[in-house]
């Protein structure tokens, strides 16, 4: 096997939080803590604990990356994510552990670190690369390449205070991307600019990936990091918890343990006749699956309860994908004459339509109607198995694929 | 390729290397320092100018006509010009210095690269507008009556003692000043209190023999002489004692800061 671009070995992060009534450490503080320190010891007792908190950000974290690899980095807020990508970057030091990386790193923890804004384009170029730790030689022979990427044109002898906020984040971007070095750590840096820009930098994120330099990304985005990596590392409460192919890991990220969802808490008003209950999902034989590839089954079980009788009833349906973006939604009433209910408990299965859902986490919003148009009951962001890609799904296939669905295409030569 | 590792309380062992290796962004950070001083001003450099040319005129006027101070011989203007452009130099300098790691908090939590670079990089300001306005300084001496001579070689090494000064004791501000914003306060009121401490306005011969070593101790006192000494020949003495106490006193606190910044270094991005 080729040396590591990087090797981690018990790798660990330890922080002291300070306690609530002392928010700076100011002289005064540390003056008045050494005084009862020599106090205490000339009395000859032990001195009182710090008012501080141990906190350990990361802890025991092992793992080993290979150049060329795309490695995507998953968890919660505060489970360690910048921890690591502060200590891969040699901007912290680590409290335990080893770290051993072969190559040049960039990192790009924030889109235009160190910009400033009297300065002009062409002196931001030149500022940002040799902070990013391009030098000047490299910086001069990209330099054009960076102007077109970030379509300033003829902007790049003004002062970046006078750009427009798209203007500054792409020509932000555009200097990270023309970064020589053998490793990249990005963090969250993708979602940013319009979704033309976007695009490019995903295609010249891989393109960096493909010419065998290494990335580790950071991203909330499941979509992203299911298309561009390929591999995924999950954090949790500073402990690497998952480790491999990014569908697997990414299911485990969002699985869900519950067998069904428990509603009678929530959901209408408490005089409405009409309420949710209970919401589960199947695929096939397995209640509740971890997630469900593109293309197998997968069905909604819905219970509602009603208190009075339901006249002219319609069930609605409506499916976010991660990025807040409804994808589509369903009626009862599309396929089924409008419900006509005693009161009572009664369950609804629905079908969802996999095969057209693109790998990533979705959510739903179910409504209950009566009299057509009036809703007796409105929930929102029911988290549902996610999907992810079916096993003979080509990679990259799927990473040129783009757009909300994967809708079936027919292609022919004439 | 360029291999790294890091290991958990230890000292990374080509810091000095690294340090080199990231000599561009040294010029890089310098030159934006420079430019972003000037940029949207009327008078641009001008001002490196303006500074030393009122205070002076304000120096001479006090101590020269009011308070009738000697100054053996050397016009009076040109001593307190003297004084002035080298106290600036020092202020400059060491005012950049402290602040440089507060002020540049944006990158030190985002990017990494020797911290050492920013202190150093913020000096480049200061010596600028030293040298334009010792081109200033030049082209009045003759008016004066004053011509160079082969002191006038020794003048690098007098620069140089300068920014060590301002150095030495920046280097220490800046890293206690990440932790306690303290020192940042104390600096312009050091500075302040400096410039009538220090021979700024008046020849150091004022200060009585017996105290002179004392006064030395503050080493603005033997730079500022020294340059007098260089530029104007025999008349300004230089008190040799007192300049290797200088010297001995600022290589020792440059050494001291030079350790306590390396040893609170890694700890910066967590705390400032």
């Amino acid at each position: 096997m080729s040396t590591p671009a990087i090797h981690v070995q018990n790798l660990g992060k330890r922080y002291h939080l300070q306690n609530s009534d002392v928010r700076t450490w100011t002289l005064r503080e540390t003056l008045r803590n050494a005084g009862l320190s020599i106090l205490s010891r000339l009395r000859g007792t032990t001195p009182k604990q710090s008012r501080t908190q141990e906190f350990w950000a990361l802890q025991n974290v092992n793992f080993t990356i290979q150049p060329g690899e795309i490695v995507g980095l998953i968890g919660r807020n505060g489970a360690g994510k910048s921890t690591l990508l502060k200590l891969l970057s040699r901007i912290t030091d680590p409290t335990t552990g080893r770290i051993e990386i072969n190559g040049r790193v960039a990192s790009l923890l924030e889109v235009g670190t160190g910009f400033n804004g009297e300065l002009t384009g062409r002196e931001n170029i030149f500022l940002n690369g040799a902070i990013l730790g391009m030098s000047h030689a490299e910086i001069r022979s990209q330099f054009d390449q960076i102007v077109d990427f970030a379509e300033i044109g003829a902007f790049v002898d003004t002062p970046v205070k006078r750009y427009s906020s798209g203007m500054f984040v792409r020509l932000a971007f555009a200097v990270a991307a023309h970064l020589q070095n053998e490793i990249l750590i990005v963090d969250e840096v993708l979602a940013v600019g319009d979704s033309k820009f976007q695009r490019r930098c995903l295609d010249k994120m891989q393109d960096v990936a493909r010419s065998g330099h290494t990335v580790i990304l950071v991203s909330h985005q499941m979509q992203l990091v299911q298309s561009l990596a390929s591999r995924a590392l999950l954090l949790e409460d500073g402990k690497l918890i998952s480790d491999g192919e990014p569908g697997l890991v990414i299911a485990r990220y969002l699985g869900q343990k519950a067998e069904r969802y428990d509603l009678s808490r929530f959901g209408g008003e408490p005089d409405a006749i009409g309420r949710f209950t209970a919401l589960s999902f199947s695929s096939g034989e397995q209640t509740w699956p971890a997630s469900v590839a593109q293309g197998e089954p997968l069905t909604a079980h819905l219970e509602i309860e009603l208190s009075a009788p339901l006249h002219e009833g319609n069930l609605f349906i409506a499916v976010r994908n991660s990025e807040g973006i409804e994808v589509f939604s369903s009626n009862w009433s599309e396929t089924q004459p409008l419900l006509e209910l005693q009161p009572g408990t009664y369950h609804f299965n629905v079908t969802l339509p996999t095969r057209y859902l693109r790998p990533d986490a979705y959510w739903i919003s179910l409504c209950l109607i009566r009299n057509q148009a009036d809703s007796i009951s409105l929930l929102r962001g029911l988290e549902m198995p996610p999907i992810v890609p079916s096993a003979t799904s080509d990679k990259l296939i799927e990473s040129r694929r783009w757009g909300l669905v994967t809708l079936p295409c027919e292609w022919s030569q004439k | 390729m360029q291999r790294i590792v890091i290991e958990a309380g230890k000292d990374s062992a080509n810091y000095w290397l690294d340090l080199w290796r990231y000599r561009e962004l040294l010029g890089f950070l310098s030159w934006r320092d420079l430019l972003v001083r000037y940029k949207q001003t009327l008078l641009g450099i001008t001002w490196a100018l303006l500074r030393p040319i009122l205070f002076t005129f304000v120096f001479t006027l006090v101590f020269s006509k009011i308070g009738k101070f000697p100054s053996n011989g050397i016009p009076y203007a040109l001593l307190t010009l003297t004084g002035v452009l080298v106290w600036q130099l020092f202020a400059s300098a060491f005012g950049g210095c402290s602040a440089s790691l507060v002020n540049n908090a944006h990158l030190i939590t985002k990017v990494y690269f020797p911290r050492l670079i920013l202190p150093c990089a913020a000096m480049a300001v200061g010596l600028v507008d030293f040298l334009v306005a010792l081109a200033l300084l030049f082209g009045l001496m003759p008016f004066f009556g004053v011509w160079p001579d082969w002191r006038w070689l020794t003048l690098p090494a007098w620069i140089t003692l300068a920014l060590l000064a301002a150095a030495s004791a920046g280097i220490w501000i800046a890293a206690l000043n990440v932790r306690y914003r303290d020192f940042g306060t104390l600096v312009p009121l050091v500075l302040q209190l400096g410039m009538f401490i220090s021979p700024v306005g008046y020849a150091s011969d004022i200060v009585p023999e017996r105290w002179r070593l004392l006064y030395s101790l503050n080493p603005l006192v033997s730079v500022i002489d020294g340059f007098r000494w260089a530029l104007f020949g025999g008349k300004a003495s230089l008190c040799l004692s007192g300049l290797a106490l200088s010297i001995l006193f600022l290589l020792m606190l440059l050494w001291s800061g030079l350790r306590y910044f390396r040893t609170t270094e890694k700890t910066f991005a967590d705390i400032i």
